[in-house]
């Protein structure tokens, strides 16, 4: 008898704390009611279909401190479920929330679900939050995604680490500040990070 | 030994030991039957109370912060009179990352600890103008009309 309540109290006590969880009390503290519920309903949506809900809730506390009206925060807030699905949808079911962040914003930067697919088998395994978000970076600066996409493929082959691509990141920031172009820049890192270690 | 299998051996210990009393028989076996279900019943409980212990537990892993990378994050703004760093590392808390005033009085730093991932950012200045990173060359338009920077944390 004492096991089985214990056993049901515990259950309970689950139960309730994912409920609250479901309710987040930042967005309770910064929301009209009417926007928490339409925030509320995205982020269980994204929970229900394994979709991180950090993001979301950002993108409403974002919002938030931004002034923006309820209507704009709950449309951002789906525009960016409606993204993190779609990056799953390219980079697989095994994405890490990072991984669909990164994701979200290369399809941002002008790349799509094809291009994240095909970053995903060339990888082999490998994590590729770190190289998807710097080069949707690039990608915001006029990089063809076609060709970032197969410029990656090489990265990976040439086993370039997350330190290396951050390293590209800076190499190309500091030659556009320099008042170098973006594209020749990259084209001519990825030439030296590849051609060096013996790929074409 | 099953349930089945040890409700039948104690239905055949009974049957042999108190004759042909059948009233007798049926009550000791209900109530040896309802011994057996709850012998089940306690046992789903502690396994159902086991289970929901582990992915507490498991909840409360993935929730432990991971070690991070500290960033520093810093503009040059010499007539500012205060300036914050708002992102979703802070809950895009307008109060919580102040930066601090060098001792030349021109430029804003603070550092923050960040754990791996792609974090967006904006300075806001004097409580009322948003300002992308001017050291960043990356930035991306917001949903909400103005710029925003990005980090990458390793």
């Amino acid at each position: 008898m004492t096991t089985r309540l214990i056993g049901a109290l515990i259950v309970l006590v689950v139960a309730c704390s994912a409920r609250l969880e479901a309710q987040d009390p930042r967005l309770r503290s910064r929301l009209d009611a009417v926007t928490v519920r339409a925030v509320d309903q995205l982020t269980d949506s994204a929970r229900r279909i394994g979709l991180p809900t950090e993001p979301l809730i950002q993108k409403a506390l974002e919002g938030q401190t931004k002034g923006a009206t309820g209507d704009r925060i709950a449309a951002a807030v789906a525009a960016l479920l409606g993204d993190l699905a779609r990056a799953r949808r390219g980079l697989g079911a095994g994405a890490s929330a990072e991984e669909l962040q990164a994701g979200v914003l290369w399809l941002r930067s002008g790349g799509n679900e094809a291009h994240l697919a095909q970053v995903h088998r060339s990888a082999g395994g490998r994590g590729v939050a770190v190289p998807v978000a710097v080069a949707a970076e690039l990608l915001g600066k006029g990089w063809p995604p076609d060709e970032a996409t197969d410029a990656l493929g090489r990265l990976f082959s040439a086993r370039l680490s997350d330190a290396g691509f951050l390293s590209l990141r800076d190499q190309v920031a500091a030659a556009v500040r320099d008042g170098a172009g973006v594209l020749p820049t990259v084209r001519a890192e990825v030439t030296r990070l590849t051609v060096n270690r013996g790929l074409p | 030994m099953s349930d089945q299998q040890w409700l039948e051996r104690v239905s055949a210990e009974l049957r042999s030991s108190a004759g042909s009393d059948a009233d007798f028989d049926r009550r000791v076996l209900g109530a040896v039957r309802r011994s057996v279900r709850r012998r089940r019943w306690a046992g789903f409980g502690a396994g159902l109370g086991v289970v929901a212990l582990a992915l507490a537990g498991a909840a409360q892993l993935l929730r432990a912060p991971a070690p991070g990378t500290e960033v520093e994050f810093a503009i040059d703004l010499p007539a500012a009179s205060a300036v914050t760093v708002v992102g979703d590392f802070n809950d895009w808390d307008r109060a919580r990352t102040p930066l601090m005033r060098s001792a030349d009085g021109t430029r804003w730093s603070a550092r923050v600890v960040l754990a791996g991932g792609v974090y967006h950012y904006a300075f806001l200045v004097d409580g009322r103008r948003w300002l992308a990173d001017p050291q960043q060359p990356f930035s991306v338009d917001s949903d909400y009309g103005q710029s925003v920077s990005m980090v990458t944390v390793q």
